[in-house]
């Protein structure tokens, strides 16, 4: 009996050991983070803010947060999903910043060759931040109207409505383009 | 056509290796102090459970005028959030705020993509406050405009131009903000006043049901800050919050901010004196708030 309550107990201290290690030793890999998510979260942070230095600016902000917090995912969908709400909230935190410059120099912004290209941009330009990143989401990530709502903590609902509202700008804006 | 040119201008946006690199220099750093101990799921429950009571007890027992929140203080940024209750869009509804919001309309539709500038918002320069209320036609009581001791001066002198000859002929600055459907989301209304060295401000702000449902607004500095909160009696009993905002040593910007609500708009004042000297500040302040 001795013996099976040090075998037991050597088994919880093996176990618990195992444990702490791997606790301790669990750093977040941000570097293989930033290499396969960053133009992912740099680009919808851009499709917010439309600014390159305050895109930088996001994007320096969402992976230091990333780092800090260290999170358990259980899927890469699920840590993709992470980074882009955290984005989302990094870059609507910028834009409700109140001395935010209201005008941004010419070189801050990309620009296009392509006569089409830059169309679109100008259009893109034209609609509120919240509509752009819906936009962004559903026709450059891929993500259903549902995924979406989820990553912006919004209802479907809404999130339908504004790709609607968005698309029909663009419509009226593009016309035959769109 | 939208969806395939839409990817292919997206793939060029990519971060540059230089913002690559800086980032991971920061997280480096940060990697050099111990990862933060984390508590178990119960605990952190259990913990957010009380806090959600405790705080509900107090909001509903305390929030009246203004509070401040979330004070976060970071190597990069800091920040602290100021919230107080909406104020009803539609006692907001001058013939001039209406012709404005129409502007704001028209704003939103022929925005001019060149400029990148973000539609939704009309600022405007007036000489005097007087001038203010008559566009609002709102009470926007402000007692600091019969001062002696106060000299009206320009609108945004605080706290950039406090070393420098700025145009004070503009004493006040007014802005709307609305959306591209017409609805009123907020207006703020600013004077700047000058006692002797020492430069102030005085903020009042409406923020509609428009905006959010409790209207709030985050102050961010982009570097490490350090944030003392304090309160002071108004004479109708409510407590500003003052508000200390300390830089980090080097760039030595040192502000004191009082927030409270007067007419159920939020008041926000804001003290900068040349030297840091926060004695100085805080008996400007003081003195400003008594006239309320």
């Amino acid at each position: 009996v001795l013996l099976q309550k040090i075998f037991v107990a050597c088994n919880i201290f093996a176990v618990s050991r195992v444990f702490l290690v791997e606790g301790c030793d669990f750093m977040p890999n941000t570097t293989s983070a930033v290499e396969r998510y960053g133009p992912m979260v740099y680009r919808l942070a851009y499709a917010f803010v439309r600014s390159r230095a305050d895109a930088d600016d996001v994007f320096q902000e969402v992976f230091l947060r990333y780092h800090r917090a260290a999170p358990d995912f259980e899927t890469e969908d699920h840590e993709k999903a992470w980074l882009l709400r955290v984005t989302a909230n990094c870059a609507k935190m910028t834009l409700a910043t109140p001395w935010r410059r209201h005008v941004v120099p010419l070189e801050d912004v990309y620009t296009y060759k392509d006569a089409t290209e830059s169309t679109i941009d100008a259009a893109l330009a034209q609609l509120p931040p919240k509509y752009r990143a819906v936009i962004h989401l559903f026709y450059y990530e891929g993500y259903q109207t549902e995924e979406i709502a989820q990553i912006l903590g919004r209802s479907p609902s809404t999130i339908r409505s504004q790709l609607a509202r968005g698309r029909q700008k663009l419509k009226e804006l593009l016309k035959e383009d769109f | 056509m939208f969806s395939e040119t839409y990817r292919k201008m997206n793939d060029s946006i990519t971060p540059s290796p230089s913002l690559v690199t800086e980032t991971l220099k920061k997280t480096e750093l940060h990697a050099k102090f111990p990862v933060r101990q984390r508590l178990s799921r119960a605990v952190l429950i259990a913990a957010c459970v009380c806090l959600l009571l405790v705080g509900s007890a107090w909001a509903v027992e305390t929030f009246v005028g203004a509070r401040v929140t979330d004070l976060v203080t970071e190597e990069d940024c800091s920040s602290f959030r100021v919230e107080t209750k909406a104020y009803p869009s539609q006692k907001l509804m001058s013939p001039s705020v209406l012709e404005t919001l129409e502007t704001i309309q028209q704003q939103y539709r022929l925005y001019p993509p060149t400029e990148n500038r973000f539609p939704g918002c009309w600022q405007t320069f007036l000489y005097t406050w007087e001038d203010c209320r008559n566009f609002l036609e709102v009470p926007l009581t402000n007692p600091l405009e019969d001062q002696d001791w106060l000299e009206a001066a320009a609108s945004s002198t605080v706290p950039l131009c406090t070393h420098t000859d700025c145009n004070d002929a503009y004493h006040c600055e007014l802005n709307v903000n609305g959306d591209a459907a017409g609805n009123l989301q907020f207006v703020t209304v600013q004077a700047g006043y000058r006692a002797g060295d020492v430069r102030l401000a005085l903020n009042v702000s409406f923020y509609t049901e428009n905006f959010s449902e409790n209207a709030n607004v985050t102050h961010v500095w982009h570097e490490e800050a350090d944030f003392t909160l304090d309160t002071y009696q108004l004479s109708d009993g409510q407590d500003a919050v003052l508000v200390v905002s300390k830089t980090a040593e080097g760039t030595s910007v040192t502000t004191m901010d009082a927030y409270f609500t007067w007419d159920d708009a939020l008041y926000s004042l804001y003290v900068i004196v040349p030297d840091g000297d926060m004695n100085t500040a805080r008996a400007t302040l003081e003195k400003a708030l008594d006239c309320f």
